[in-house]
């Protein structure tokens, strides 16, 4: 019996023109974007490379001394799993400074002569084309599901043969998000294709079973969706009635809601501004560099040296003595970006909280941790940044310890390792729980409504 | 005649449900946006009083010339007043800049409070307008003609005796008209808004270009009614048409002006920051290698050779520069281009531009950092000859201390502001291509109605 039903759900749906123009418009929007996003991927790689080859020959000719006051530029990593979800990693600035004694904080470096046009748009991604143009396919392809029937009087005569409703209700269900799960299956199926046959971004094991993850997780927020829908479409009457009420709720839930969420938080937990991070900092390495030209005077006088990198001894004390300076600054000025971070945490995760109201957040959530690309990912290579200026200080100190000559092959290569993906996953089990009790009490709401509400 | 159908269609309007949720639905919305950009807003002046304080201690507190040279000048500019309504590339252009005596021009973080606004698009007035509105204006239309005929009032109208352009165009007008209220009411709140709010002085320049902006929003909201009424003047089910309709939208609004940056950028690549940072050191050092060969022999003078040196070498670096800068405007011209396909575009572009947070003013903005950085190199020359003239020959330029009047030399930085006029006149081609769309659009929907089979 419920098998039957299902099948004249499936039958029925799959035989709309609806569901051909969502077909169409998924594979279009997911195929036509994967290309671009996988050339520019390649490009960014491709770049990021030559930057880094390029940064090495700059400091061809430089010395211990000079490379400590110049300090370095990183690439920020691009990741492959970009190509599917963008998150955060907006039109970034591609390299970051590190590891400079005039000014120690760790900070992306870009130019201003750049494409703003990449700023202003959307990026058309997994997560903006499960979120927004499926999520409203979901919408158009359901909202009649119930109030249609009961429009067209096929409800009526339904409930004339002997089904139970609750039965009736369950089948609509399941043979909808089956209906809903085909389109973006077979797309994300093509997507895993075009991504093995093009051969330009190589996915390892783990990206893969991040790409399964993402897939999973889009098609709970489509579950979400329709079982919402359905509730709508059992409480109104009218089919038009129930379209209006989904729209508004769309609007709401997937263009205004995400969005405004970061600017309430914002009123509510305060950030401390980049530039007074940098002011206070900069007041730090003022001060402890002072106290180091004090102490170096003081070190000529001891030494009974004119200049103290004159005497071996001296110079020796001397490099020790620069070089617990700058641990200090460095310490200092991580302190207070420490404090700022804190804040920045805080913030999002109040936007996190606030915004949960809708799915759409949740979703975005999980599929930003997964791949890597949300709020968290430039902390955590801000951290790995840190150990690598701090080898950067001790290649540094032993060189001027022992007088050896600098050269670019000393610099160790950064490798930017995301965290496991077991890791990434817990921190999605919170939005993964709030979509599926989300779809569980929409569908159970509709269940009620559908079981008690007169159908005539 | 004509009257008597508007106001038929104009009541119908009025009356329905649609009608009253897309009124509640903008005006909140508008509201909304405007407290939450307000109160961004607001700390954004204060750390922009913040940052021009603590600019101006640092730059001071660089006692000797030479640390002077090494730490520099950082500027940055006011946030613009108009961004509440559409930030645009505000965010772009207040980015702290650092000019230093040796150094590439250097940018600060994008101001926004945490990497999560990067994620998703800022909720002001343009974005409203630009995908709610137009989505609302193709719901409002798209059972126009179809669903009359499915409810077979169209056929009963049509046997009166009434010219079938006398009924598009009421239904169009009428349309128009009632988009226009909702619109027109958010608007005047907003006006209202800003009016009283302490803090934000509305002057005359303000209101003429909210002013246009209403007028381009109304425009645009007409194209996109225009091609619901289209569509539905080509098919005969309503549920066809929304289909149709929401298709189209997807593709307009959320696609192409998408998309097509990005295909801008596979299609005209701009050379990496690296490549060009490389490319510059080979140019120095050829220009270098050039000037020991060849005037190192004339000039006998070492601070006059050093110094034409180093101009040699900032003019070719500069070339350098404006090399990439035209390389960017490429992209950014193909991608506009492609992106004005849709009218999605179009108005973004054309609205922004007005609220001088557009591509026109970042541009001039661009220019006018690089303009900046020429007046600080002259003012660096400046306080070094000073220096030298100072120590005249008895120790290092460098080791002299800077005087409050080589603190005066340093030119203020004040990008100029975009009059009226020139936001105009950005604008003006985009405004022309939503217009342009209008009357394509109504013309093929016109042609459609009158072939329309009624039956």
């Amino acid at each position: 019996m419920l098998w039957s039903l299902i099948e004249k759900e499936l039958k029925n749906n799959l035989l709309s023109m609806r569901f051909v123009f969502s077909l169409a418009i998924v594979l279009l929007v997911m195929l036509g974007s994967i290309q671009v996003r996988m050339d520019d991927y390649v490009q960014s790689t491709l770049d990021s490379r030559a930057n880094a080859a390029a940064e090495r020959q700059t400091h061809r000719d430089t010395h211990f001394w000079r490379f400590q006051w110049t300090g370095m530029f990183l690439e920020r990593p691009v990741l492959p799993l970009g190509i599917l979800v963008t998150g955060t990693e907006r039109n970034p600035d591609p390299r970051f400074r590190v590891f400079q004694k005039s000014k120690p904080i760790i900070r992306p470096s870009g130019s201003i002569d750049r494409n703003p046009l990449v700023t202003l748009s959307t990026p058309v991604d997994i997560m903006f084309i499960t979120g927004v143009v499926m999520s409203l396919l979901v919408l158009v392809l359901s909202f009649d599901a119930v109030s249609g029937e009961r429009e067209q009087g096929t409800l009526k005569l339904l409930l004339s043969f002997p089904v139970p409703r609750s039965v009736l209700i369950f089948a609509k269900w399941i043979g909808g998000i089956l209906t809903l799960c085909i389109p973006f299956i077979i797309g994300y199926l093509c997507l895993a294709i075009w991504i093995l046959l093009s051969g330009d971004v190589r996915f390892a094991a783990s990206d893969w079973l991040v790409f399964l993850l993402i897939g999973l997780s889009s098609l709970l927020y489509i579950a979400w969706m329709f079982s919402a829908a359905l509730l709508v479409s059992c409480w109104f009457r009218h089919a038009a009635t129930s379209m209006c009420m989904l729209l508004l709720m769309w609007v709401l839930l997937v263009l205004v809601i995400p969005n405004i969420s970061p600017y309430l938080a914002a009123a509510f937990s305060p950030v401390d501004s980049a530039q007074s991070v940098h002011f206070k900092s900069m007041k730090i390495t003022k001060e402890l560099q002072n106290e180091e030209n004090q102490q170096l005077q003081e070190l000529q006088k001891r030494h009974n040296v004119p200049r103290w990198w004159q005497e071996d001894n001296a110079w020796r004390e001397g490099v020790e003595l620069v070089a617990r300076s700058h641990d200090r600054q460095r310490q200092g000025t991580r302190a207070i970006v420490d404090r700022r971070t804190a804040q920045i945490i805080r913030q999002t995760d109040l936007a996190h909280i606030i915004g949960r109201v809708s799915p759409f957040v949740s979703y975005a959530n999980i599929v930003t941790t997964l791949a890597w690309t949300g709020p968290g990912f430039e902390q955590h290579l801000r951290l790995l940044m840190r150990e690598y200026e701090d080898q950067l200080r001790r290649m540094t100190t032993d060189g001027l310890k022992d007088q050896v000559p600098f050269s670019a092959d000393m610099l160790p290569h950064f490798r930017y390792t995301p965290p496991p993906v077991g890791a990434r996953f817990a921190q999605t089990l919170v939005d993964w729980a709030v979509l599926l009790s989300g779809a569980v009490i929409f569908f159970l709401g509709a269940y009620v409504s559908f079981v008690t509400r007169e159908i005539i | 005649m004509f009257i008597a159908l508007l106001k038929k269609e104009i009541l119908g309007n009025l009356y329905n449900q649609r009608y009253v949720i897309t009124l509640v639905l903008l005006t909140l919305l508008i509201g909304i946006s405007a407290w939450t950009l307000e109160r961004a807003q607001e700390t954004y002046l204060e750390q922009y009083a913040e940052a021009l304080e603590g600019n101006k201690a640092e730059a001071e507190a660089a006692g000797k010339v030479w640390q002077f040279m090494s730490v520099g000048a950082t500027t940055e500019k006011e946030p613009g007043d108009l961004s509440i309504l559409g930030r645009g590339l505000e965010g772009e252009m207040t980015r702290a800049l650092s000019y230093s005596g040796w150094n590439e021009v250097e940018v600060g973080t994008v101001k926004t409070f945490t990497p999560l606004f990067r994620m998703y698009a800022v909720p002001d007035f343009i974005y409203i307008i630009n995908i709610i509105g137009s989505l609302l204006a193709l719901l409002f239309v798209y059972d126009a003609v179809c669903g009359e005929k499915e409810n077979g009032t169209l056929r009963l109208k049509l046997t009166y005796p009434l010219p079938r352009d006398y009924i598009l165009l009421a239904k169009w007008a009428a349309g128009v008209l009632s988009l226009c209220l909702p619109l027109g009411l958010a608007c005047l709140g907003l006006g209202v808004y800003l009016f009283f709010l302490p803090g934000f002085e509305v002057t005359l320049d303000h209101a003429i270009r909210f002013a246009l902006v209403f007028l381009v929003s109304v425009l645009y909201l007409s194209a996109f009614f225009t091609l619901g009424l289209l569509v539905s003047c080509l098919t005969h089910r309503a549920t066809t048409a929304l289909m149709i309709c929401l298709f189209l939208w997807i593709l307009l609004v959320l696609t192409i002006p998408n998309l097509m940056p990005m295909v801008a950028r596979a299609l005209k690549p701009i050379p990496s920051e690296g490549k060009i940072a490389i490319e510059k050191q080979h140019k120095a050092r050829e220009v270098e290698e050039w000037a020991g060969n060849t005037i190192r022999a004339e000039i006998h003078d070492m601070d006059e050779y050093h110094e034409t040196v180093a101009r040699l070498v900032a003019k070719a670096l500069e070339g350098i520069n404006q090399f990439r800068r035209n390389r960017v405007q490429e992209q950014m011209s193909l991608a506009m281009n492609l992106s004005r396909v849709s009218p999605a575009a179009c108005y973004q572009f054309a609205a922004s531009d007005l609220l001088k947070t557009g591509i026109g003013s970042f541009s001039r903005f661009q220019r006018y950092v690089a303009w900046y950085r020429q007046l600080f190199n002259q003012a660096k020359d400046h306080i070094i000859r000073r220096a030298r003239d100072r120590a005249a020959g008895a120790g290092w330029w460098g080791g002299q201390d800077m005087a409050s009047e080589d603190f005066a030399l340093i030119p203020a930085f004040k990008p100029l502001g975009v009059s009226f006029a020139d936001s105009l006149s950005g604008a003006l081609f985009d405004i022309g291509i939503i217009i342009t769309y209008n009357i394509i659009l109504f013309l093929a929907a016109y042609t459609a109605f009158l072939r329309y089979d009624a039956k």
